[in-house]
Formats: structure tokens, sequence, C-alpha cells
């Protein structure tokens, strides 16, 4: 036990497993672990089967034994494949998607990275294929549901609310495809490095769409920021980021493959050209967690 | 394919465990052979917790048939690196409980229920081991002393996050933090291996 006492993370791992962290908490034991630390995976491991022993204390019950076929024939559990309601590509077809995603691809600051990656080569490709990217702020989405964007609005930060104000008074009209079941998480930041970036990442996690705005970023030179999705303990590059002269950036992604297995969103600071390895070899800088 | 009972009875913790997870990367292929295995074979272990939470048998089941539906779709994302297909079953629960508790909370109070409500009848060998390794996790949660045993309640069955814990029990966010991780390093201790419930 002493041995993680170095670990000031390890303390964070037990409010994990219960769900019980706060942001900035979360986003600190996150980052840690994208960028590897044995010790507390193990601890991870370990006090994840702990909670079985908090929640075995209850006492013994058992449900009706309708309740088993009431599950089976649940609809939403067809005979098709579990992950049915994930699939397809979740790209929108027709012109209006067609022409955003020339425009998208024609300005794009997401660069495709040199070299496929071992093993994830395939769903990167699909990946990079599906996305595009809006140059920031000269497009900018409003989520069809707009009482929804305006309380997530509020919860983000105030470069984002100037954002939103600048493209107002630009009269700028908004023009999104909406997935139903988008939330928005703030990427918080790990304290890992001193630099005031803020950003938020909006997810369908149905779908696989996902919006990331990033805001003051500025990279030192000969660095970059790279955009990763966590699926569990896997990291999977979405790319290098690259901002306007404002150090601001929104990505857009029409359909990150496996979208319901990922975990969090992230961003990593690299080296120039982005991670030479499958996971960040720079400190991981924020990370918004992805709840289920 | 989900394993066959039989099968089942004659395989050890450690091979109980890998087929867990080849069922669970079954049921993320449409396999509901599988999901019925896991469903039969796990319920035991899963609805206490969610009667624990809901206080009634009725959200207890709704709670179940959304736990059953969100393993169905997310079966991909159980990553067998980060923990055991029961504890990761039973963090589903637990979030769907307290899911349903807190949409609930606005029209109905909690009931506290002295005795779960009418069941199925448990198989009795099965449910007799079952109950003592229950005793005896509820006497490890009482021996955690008050304030670790208070901590972990409020986290675990009441889903209150760490900062809601301190400023519940006064105690600052540092030290909820370290009984949080203390009580639960000892309650892992003594969770048997293998299928106890
Ligand atoms: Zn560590």
């Amino acid at each position: 036990m002493a041995k993680h006492e170095r670990h000031p993370e390890l303390d964070l791992v037990a409010g994990y497993v219960l769900q019980a962290l706060g942001p900035q908490d979360e986003a600190r034991l996150l980052a840690h672990l994208m960028e590897g630390c044995e010790e507390c995976e193990a601890a991870l491991r370990d006090l994840s089967d702990a909670t079985v022993a908090v929640g075995g204390s209850a006492p013994s019950a058992m449900p009706s034994d309708a309740l088993r076929s009431r599950v089976l024939s649940d609809p939403r559990i067809s005979g098709s494949a579990g992950a049915s309601s994930d699939g397809g590509d979740g790209r929108d077809s027709g012109t209006d998607a067609d022409a955003r995603s020339r425009r998208a691809q024609e300005r794009t600051p997401l660069r495709p990275r040199d070299g496929a990656r071992t093993g994830g080569g395939r769903a990167m490709a699909g990946m990079l294929a599906a996305a595009c990217l809006i140059l920031a702020f000269g497009n900018y989405w409003f989520w069809q549901k707009a009482g929804e964007f305006r309380a997530e609005r509020d919860a983000v930060q105030q470069t984002l609310r100037e954002v939103e104000a600048e493209l107002s008074a630009k009269e700028w009209i908004p023009k999104m495809v909406t997935a139903p079941g988008t939330d928005c998480y703030d990427l918080a930041l790990t304290g890992s490095i001193d630099a005031p970036l803020n950003g938020t990442a909006c997810f369908a996690k149905e779908s696989g769409a996902a919006v990331v705005l990033l805001a003051e970023l500025r990279p030192p030179s000969g660095r970059d920021y790279e955009l990763w999705v966590l699926r569990g303990s896997v990291p999977t590059s979405l790319g290098v980021i690259t901002a306007d002269d404002e150090g601001r950036a929104a990505i857009r992604l029409d359909a990150i493959p496996d979208a319901s297995a990922i975990t969090a969103f992230a961003v990593s600071l690299e080296p120039a050209g982005g991670s030479p390895e499958a996971a960040p070899t720079g400190p991981v800088v924020m990370v918004a967690p992805v709840t289920s | 394919m989900a394993p066959g009972s039989c099968e089942g009875a004659l395989m050890n913790a450690p091979d109980r465990a890998a087929a867990d997870i080849r069922s669970l990367e079954s049921v993320a292929n449409g396999d509901r052979e599988a999901l019925a295995f896991l469903y039969d074979r796990f319920t035991p272990l899963l609805f206490p917790v969610a009667l624990r939470i809901t206080g009634s048998s009725a959200d207890a089941e709704d709670v179940m048939q959304e736990v059953w539906v969100q393993v169905w779709r997310r079966a991909s994302s159980f990553d067998a690196a980060r923990g055991s297909v029961p504890a990761w079953l039973m963090t589903i629960t637990r979030s769907r409980a307290l899911d349903h508790i807190r949409s609930r909370s606005a029209r109905t109070k909690r009931e506290e229920v002295a005795e779960p409500p009418k069941q199925s009848a448990p198989d009795p060998g099965r449910s007799a081991e079952s109950e003592s390794v229950r005793a005896k996790l509820r006497a490890a949660f009482e021996e955690l002393g008050p304030e670790r045993a208070q901590v972990l309640e409020l986290a675990y069955w009441e889903g209150l996050s760490q900062s809601e814990i301190a400023e519940r029990t006064g105690s600052p966010l540092g030290t909820v933090k370290s009984w949080t991780r203390q009580g639960l390093e000892r309650m892992r201790k003594l969770l048997p291996d293998g299928d106890w419930w």
C-alpha cells in the first residue's frame, strides 16, 4: 500500500470506481491513467472489485420470474447485433451534408497523422474519412434543441460564450445535423501544464457524431495538441489539432467508430506532428469523461 | 455462444471469469442467448443492489430491465483491463438505480423497506451460501468504523459525490478521499473468489 503513496491519484481511483469524483479530479485521474501508470491501473481493477463487496452486502433478493421474459422480449433487445443501435456509420446523406463535408475538408485544421497506426489503422482510416473539420468560428453549430444548448452553454467557460456572441453578431445562420441524445461535456484541465486552455466536447453516443470546441490553444513551438478518444483504457488518436490565429478550433466528427464504447475525450501535448506512438507521449492536458 | 450450465458447474474461478468475458463478447455480437445466460447468472448478484437502492421491487425490476438493455447495447465498451464482468455489471446496476431514484425523488420520497417484497424463491443451497457471505460483508462494513462506513454508505448507496460527502459530514475533502479508499481496500479483502452469490 505504501508504494502507492507517491501516486496522489490513488485516492482518486477509489472515488472513480464509485463515480463520486468531481470533474477536475476525474480529469486528473484519467489523464494520469492515459499517461500510463500500472500501479493505478492495478488499483482500479482491485477497487472496482471492491465495489462488488460493498454491493454484495445487500440482503439477497430475486425478482419475479416474469422479469426474465420481459427483459428478453424488450424490443430494444432485438435479434440483430447488440451494437445495432450504433450501427451504420452515422453519416447523414444528402447534398447539404456533402457540401458541408467538402467545405470542411478544404480547410481542415485537423491533420491526418503520418503513417497508419498499428491495430487501429482501419478504424483510424474510417474515422478520418468521416471526420471533417470546420475552421474555427467561420462556422459553428447550434444544436437544434436550442434550450438544451443554452443550458449547456451556460456551463461552459467564458471564451465559448464570447464565441457565440461573436457569431450572433455576424448573424451566421446556424446549421447543424443533430443526433438525438447529444450531451456536452466540459474538457477539464488536468493541471499537467500551466495554460488557460478550455473546451467542450458535444457527443451523441448512439451515432458517434461529435463536435469538440477548443480555445486558448497555443502550443509551444515544435509541439502540437492532439485529440484523443478513450475506450476504457485504450486511447485512439483523432488527429493533431490546428487552431486558428486566435487559438481556437472547432472539430467536427460525423461518426466516430465504436462510439458506444467511448469513455472520454482528451487532449495531449505532443511533438510536432503528433504522438509517434499509439498512445499520448506528452502530458494529457484536458479530459472530458463521457458518462453513460 | 453462452457456455452451457454443465460446463459452468465444472469451471474454476479464472475459467468462469474468462467465460463471462466471452459471453459479453457474444452479447456485443448480438447473441441473445448469451444475454440470457448472463441474466441467469448475475441476477442474484445484481437485483439486491437495485432493490436496496430503489427500495421497491417494482422499481428494481424496471431498473434491471434498463440495465440489461444497456448491457445489450454497450457490451463492447466492457474493458477487462479495468475490472471484472461482475464489477462492471454491478456498476451499471448501481448507476441506473441511482438515476431511477433521482428522477423519482421529485415525485415520491424513498420508502425504507424493512424486508424485500415477494420474490421468486431462490435455490435454498445457494441462497444459504450467499446469505452467509452477505452477512460477513455487512459485518465487515460495520467494522470499518463509523466514519469510513458512513463515507462509503453515502458514496455507494446514495450516490453522493466526494465533495457532497465532505459537506454533509463536515469532514475535509482529503479525508473523505482517503476514507473511501481505505474502506474499499478493506472490503476488497473480504470478497471471496468465485461465485458466492
Ligand atoms: Zn499512479
